[in-house]
């Protein structure tokens, strides 16, 4: 999987499997897999670049690493659990092909 | 961008139906050679009901006829089955092009039973368009995009805006083209159930309402017609600035609140009648209608606090 510049003028990123809109409060993600549509809400600019970087293709413990940074940083509990959910919806995802990049 | 209504040609006879005499307009639908110009779609009328011949006419009497020659999108009859209820409870059919999508309902049921029919003809076949069950009302720069849950009190209150000089685009169906984010109206009778009817009627004396069928799926339903100035708009295609979600809340307040873009986004989606279907280009689609949108959700009781409201709304 790579990140890379959108294609779209709509899109804020994307992945081969993933287009990004940001909007000032929110951002939706479209899953080109199998259409369905998502919604992260609340969101600030400083967690949309952690997102973005977290879609980005890290190796598995790096992206593990990143979550748990921003878990232990100095953020309101309700922030932290938002980021806790929001990367974790698509963790597993990205987990999985991190881990097949790398193995590859 | 500007977000000044975009004026097309028009395509259609200069001629409404109310412009044939009486008979004619019963023989045209009972011989099946009705062709009318609704929104974008030219549909053909069959019905060898007399009752519905005349209430139909009388709902559209303000719609364009189509010109003689030309595509027609949706053959559509509306008649009696040759079945054994003919003589006891007779029912009404809903065919297009020969297929009967749902099963015969009560013969009182005609007219909504067409109004569901070609929503459903719609909803099933006009890919070219992003479908949402929404209402779509416009004024001057501003387009609202409605869309509601049944029960909200959507079509009511876009009954009522349309009497305060709102174009009326669309009351089921808001069409929108992927290529310009114009909402192409689609100017058809406003479906009002239960109490709104009477409400309707003591409001906006002078707006014909048809008979209501009452015992249908949706409990007892009647049929607005749209106002003239509106389908002379028809034209007009508007591009969304506003998404709202409405509510009727008897005895409060008016309350309004900002939604996030991607909440509605999402609400939007639910309503949907072919997001699905049209893949990314749907999602670029949605994206765009919300970055040119303010979304809110509103509840209100009173239809003078929503008029005002609505009045307040800018490009």
């Amino acid at each position: 999987m790579t990140t890379r510049i959108a294609s779209s003028p709509l899109y804020t990123c994307e992945t081969d499997h993933f287009a990004i809109a940001a909007f000032s409060d929110s951002l939706l993600v479209y899953d080109r897999r199998n259409g369905d549509t998502h919604q992260l809400a609340q969101i600030d600019a400083y967690l949309f670049e952690t997102l973005c970087d977290a879609i980005s293709p890290l190796p598995v413990k790096s992206l593990e690493a990143r979550l748990a940074e921003d878990l232990s940083s100095d953020y309101h509990p309700l922030i932290k659990q938002w980021v806790h959910d929001a990367l974790n919806r698509l963790q597993d995802v990205f987990l999985v092909e991190c881990a097949e990049s790398t193995a590859t | 961008m500007s977000n000044a209504p975009n004026q097309q040609p028009l395509e259609t006879s200069p001629l409404r139906l109310r412009d044939l005499p009486g008979s004619q307009q019963k023989q045209a639908i009972a011989q099946g050679k009705l062709r009318l110009a609704t929104g974008p779609f030219i549909i053909r009328l069959h019905s060898n009901i007399p009752a519905f011949q005349t209430a139909f006419a009388r709902l559209y009497q303000d719609v364009a006829l189509a010109t003689e020659d030309g595509y027609t999108d949706f053959n559509i009859s509306v008649h009696r089955p040759r079945n054994l209820r003919r003589w006891i409870r007779p029912q009404v059919i809903f065919d297009f092009d020969g297929h009967h999508p749902f099963l015969p309902l009560p013969l009182n049921q005609a007219l909504p039973v067409f109004e569901w029919g070609f929503n459903w003809c719609i909803a099933n076949h006009a890919h070219q368009y992003l479908q949402f069950h929404a209402a779509g009302l416009a004024k001057d720069n501003v387009m609202v995009l409605m869309p509601a849950p049944p029960g909200s009190g959507k079509s009511t209150l876009t009954a009522a805006l349309m009497h305060q000089d709102w174009q009326l685009l669309s009351d089921e169906i808001v069409l929108l083209r992927p290529d310009t984010l114009e909402a192409v109206p689609l100017t058809r009778p406003i479906n009002l159930k239960n109490n709104s009817i009477s409400l309707l009627k003591e409001c906006f004396p002078d707006t014909y309402i048809s008979d209501s069928c009452t015992d249908t799926a949706k409990g007892m339903v009647a049929l607005m017609a749209p106002s003239l100035q509106s389908l002379k708009k028809q034209r007009l295609y508007h591009r969304p600035t506003h998404i709202i979600f409405p509510k009727y809340a008897a005895d409060t307040a008016l309350k309004v609140e900002t939604l996030s873009a991607a909440a509605a986004g999402i609400e939007l989606m639910r309503n949907s009648f072919n997001y699905h279907m049209l893949g990314e280009s749907g999602f670029d689609t949605l994206v765009s209608v919300l970055r040119g949108c303010q979304c809110l959700s509103v509840s209100y009781s009173r239809f003078e606090d929503a008029f005002r409201f609505f009045e307040t709304l800018e490009a």
